[in-house]
């Protein structure tokens, strides 16, 4: 089989991004009590510098932060494709601060003291939904390695084939043979990965555009 | 006719003194007939009374004015008479001869005595002469025909001519005279009564023109008839002038009083000196204590001042519709608790002429304006019943003065209220993140011990750093503490007086938009107290402006009072006194706390920041309720040395 491999199931991290030793600290021993890997950074600038950046895990941000504030580097990072879920935390939250931070995709909002068993749970969702959106993005980099294995002609009759044309109506389209036309079929449906024409069909619409 | 008969020129003292000259010859003539009348009366015989003729000697002499000479001729011819008799008769027998030497001698003293009258008469005209002489006025006689016949060294002094250059001429021709009448009208009062007063115009020798006040009087003979004509005048020239200049200048003054755009009034104050001066009868002599002590004297006077003239200016301030609807005692424009009028009466009462200052008058309208004015009082003058008082109205200036005053206390409040809200967000997150940081660490701890396995070595580094989180955060309201005592602080002694008056005319128009009113009632003598002058003025004002706002919804009377008194153990005691809602009681007990307020606007800040104001200067502040409403709020200040207040 051609298919690649999914990368290897790694352990999550919790990233802590505050300027606060103290907060870093207490929250680095409550997620190790938990027995969550942690990682902590002082600065935004220190987060992108660190060593393990494709690590599953989530992100908890301080919305204070020295330099550029916890919504900018939201932003900055969304801009960068990089889909961490984020768990704010803030000195004093306000509701249009929080509000804009769930608009763009943080997961909590946490006002500081906040309860532990809140954080966690915060941390805890952030790190599943991380799991899910790689397992999804590892599915949809499966289907496109696939997808690249396809010989142009193959690529040809999967459109056709997914737009729910019959082989014979694909053969007369393409001048083939309604024989060839099936050899094809099989051998997209191989490739592919796929057994049925409802899976190769979802894999199609995945690719989307590109197909 | 010698023009020095009567009104000679010279110095009474030497009145005779131009004769002597002419007495001189008289006597030397005297003497020489007397010899002749001699020689013939002895050597020749001629029968007959040849001594007769000493009598033209004794006359002679006469003519000389002296007494002695008088004396001296009527002895010399008595013995020249017996000596003649003597040498030609030998001793007296009763003849013919001796009958002509005494009929003689008793010619001789007869004359003598009769010319000494003479001339005791002439002496007493002479120096009554020289009276009229010595008068300033000029006096004149002239004859029916107008010719002058006499002539003073006044009337010289007055036309300029000298007696010798107007006896003689017609006086109307030499003085020019014009009158104010006819002429014949002065004739026909002269002549029917004996005398006419009236004004000429005259003529000066140099062609100036004189006023005359002349009074005439018409002098006539035994017969009756009119002989003479005596006229005295009086140089009015300069008084006309005086006087004409004095209407130039009321008649100015009345043009500027009418047509000035500024309110101009007249006030009458005699009935209010006539108060004061019983005041000083009484030995008042601190007017300004006595009338802290009896404030119906202000009201009663300003009721005794009257109003007597005002301009067209403030007929239009006031709001009325002629003058007349003005004039009458000042007390219906001034409000009672006028502490000016007060100001005024002290002026008066020093004398030291003009005030000046700011008001409220109450237009016939009942609307209060805001006005600046000034009074002059006559200097050491015996009359006040025209006391000139200016008025310029400034309530517009004031009320956009107050909106501009109040914009800006808006804006400092809003400055206060928002450097407040920055200064609290940053202690907050100060605060808040060790805060945060301990709640944490000391849930991690907890979890660790809770475990199946408890991590006691992770625990206690928890802890440990939830302990150091913990001085951390300590040290953070400490230094926000002695951020806020940092602020470094003038200490001065200041007079409360003065600053309760400075806080009462910066409040000014608050009070007046509230209608309340303000007493304020210091001890004169005591102790001035020490301390950040700003700061405390700060206090009061804040303490009046509590107490004025909490009298905004009091339908009554609207008293402030700002008391000082000596306090206990050398400090003074200040007391804001109001008669407002009183302070409820749901809020006495945390009234100085802060964010406590039972205003809509207010941050309840202003009471928390007095009281630790108070007492960072050793002082304190509380308040009461007072039991006939209101509320009073009192607060100390230590006095530490006395003996040099009021260097």
């Amino acid at each position: 089989m051609n298919r690649p491999m999914p990368a290897v199931v790694q352990a999550p991290i919790v990233c802590v991004v505050d300027d606060d030793q103290a907060v870093r600290e207490a929250l680095g021993s409550l997620f190790r009590s938990v027995g969550l890997s942690v990682a902590t950074f002082g600065s935004a600038a220190d987060f992108l510098a660190r060593d393990n950046a494709e690590a599953p895990g989530c992100l908890v941000l301080d919305v204070r932060l020295p330099g550029v504030s916890g919504l900018d580097f939201q932003a900055q990072l969304s801009g960068m494709d990089n889909r961490l879920p984020i768990v704010f935390m803030t000195g004093h939250g306000d509701i249009p601060m929080s509000v804009r931070a769930m608009k763009a995709g943080a997961l909590d909002f946490l006002a500081k003291p906040f309860r532990d068993q809140d954080m966690l749970d915060a941390v805890s969702m952030a790190i599943d939904r991380d799991a899910a959106s790689r397992r999804d993005a590892d599915a949809l980099s499966a289907v496109r390695t696939s997808y690249a294995s396809l010989t142009p002609r193959e690529r040809e009759v999967m459109r056709h084939v997914t737009a729910g044309l019959m082989n014979k109506q694909v053969g007369a389209l393409l001048g083939l043979s309604e024989i060839t036309v099936k050899i094809h079929r099989g051998n997209v449906m191989r490739k592919m990965g796929v057994r049925s024409l409802a899976d190769l069909v979802r894999h199609a619409e995945a690719l989307g555009d590109q197909a | 006719m010698p023009a020095t008969t009567l009104f000679s020129h010279a110095p009474a003292g030497t009145l005779i003194g131009p004769r002597r000259a002419a007495s001189g010859w008289l006597s030397a003539a005297g003497t020489l007939l007397a010899v002749a009348v001699f020689i013939v009366d002895t050597f020749t015989a001629l029968q007959g009374a040849v001594a007769v003729v000493y009598l033209v000697v004794v006359l002679l002499v006469a003519a000389t004015g002296s007494r002695a000479a008088i004396l001296g001729a009527v002895a010399g011819c008595s013995l020249l008479t017996l000596a003649s008799y003597l040498r030609g008769h030998g001793w007296p027998e009763p003849d013919a001869a001796l009958l002509r030497c005494v009929v003689s001698l008793a010619a001789i003293v007869v004359t003598g005595v009769l010319s000494l009258r003479a001339r005791e008469r002439m002496a007493t005209i002479i120096r009554q002469a020289s009276l009229i002489n010595l008068t300033h006025d000029s006096i004149y006689v002239r004859d029916t025909d107008d010719v002058i016949v006499e002539w003073n060294g006044g009337a010289e002094a007055l036309y300029g001519w000298t007696a010798r250059e107007a006896v003689g001429r017609r006086a109307s021709e030499l003085l020019a005279t014009a009158f104010a009448g006819y002429r014949a009208d002065m004739d026909a009062q002269l002549f029917s009564e004996g005398r006419w007063e009236g004004e000429l115009i005259q003529q000066h020798r140099d062609g100036r023109i004189v006023l005359v006040e002349a009074r005439c009087a018409l002098l006539r003979d035994a017969a009756g008839r009119a002989q003479l004509i005596l006229e005295a005048g009086t140089d009015i020239t300069a008084r006309r002038a005086a006087d004409a200049a004095l209407a130039e200048s009321e008649r100015r003054y009345r043009a500027i009083f009418e047509s000035a755009r500024f309110s101009f009034w007249e006030e009458d104050y005699t009935l209010v000196m006539e108060r004061i001066a019983v005041l000083r009868q009484q030995g008042v002599v601190d007017l300004a204590a006595y009338l802290a002590r009896h404030p119906a004297f202000v009201r009663d006077a300003c009721s005794l001042t009257m109003v007597t003239d005002v301009n067209a200016a403030t007929v239009r301030l006031l709001g009325a519709q002629r003058r007349e609807d003005l004039l009458g005692p000042l007390d219906r424009f001034l409000p009672g608790s006028d502490r000016t009028f007060a100001q005024v009466l002290l002026t008066v009462f020093e004398g030291s002429g003009t005030a000046e200052g700011e008001t409220h008058l109450v237009n016939l309208k009942g609307e209060r304006l805001n006005v600046l004015f000034a009074i002059s009082m006559p200097l050491g003058a015996s009359r006040y019943d025209r006391v000139l008082v200016s008025v310029v109205d400034i309530t517009d200036r004031k009320r956009a003065e107050h909106a501009l005053m109040a914009m800006q206390a808006e804006l400092a409040q809003a400055a206060r209220v928002t450097a407040l809200g920055e200064m609290s967000a940053t202690i907050a997150h100060e605060v808040n993140q060790p805060l945060a940081a301990i709640v944490t660490q000391g849930e991690a701890a907890l979890r660790w011990l809770r475990r199946d396995q408890p991590d006691f070595a992770e625990a206690c580094d928890g802890i440990e750093r939830l302990v150091r989180d913990a001085r951390r955060a300590s040290e953070v309201v400490n230094r926000v503490r002695s951020l806020a005592s940092k602020e470094p602080r003038q200490h001065v002694r200041f007079d409360l007086r003065a600053l309760a008056d400075e806080c009462a005319r910066l409040l000014d128009g608050e009070m007046a938009r509230h209608r309340v009113g303000l007493t304020i009632d210091m001890e004169r003598e005591a102790p001035l107290p020490r301390g950040d002058r700003v700061q405390l003025q700060q206090v009061v004002m804040n303490l009046m402006g509590n107490a004025i706002r909490a009298m905004g919804s009091v339908p009554g009377r609207r008293e402030l009072t700002l008391r000082s008194r000596q306090g206990a153990c050398g400090s003074l005691l200040v007391e804001v006194e109001d008669t407002g809602t009183g302070i409820p009681d749901d809020i006495a007990a945390s009234l100085f706390d802060a964010f406590v307020t039972s205003r809509g606007g207010g941050m309840g800040m202003g009471l928390a920041i007095c009281r630790s104001t108070v007492e960072s200067h050793g002082g304190r502040l509380w308040a009461t309720n007072r039991p006939e409403g209101g509320a009073t709020f009192h607060f100390t200040l230590p006095v530490t040395v006395v003996e040099e207040a009021r260097a």
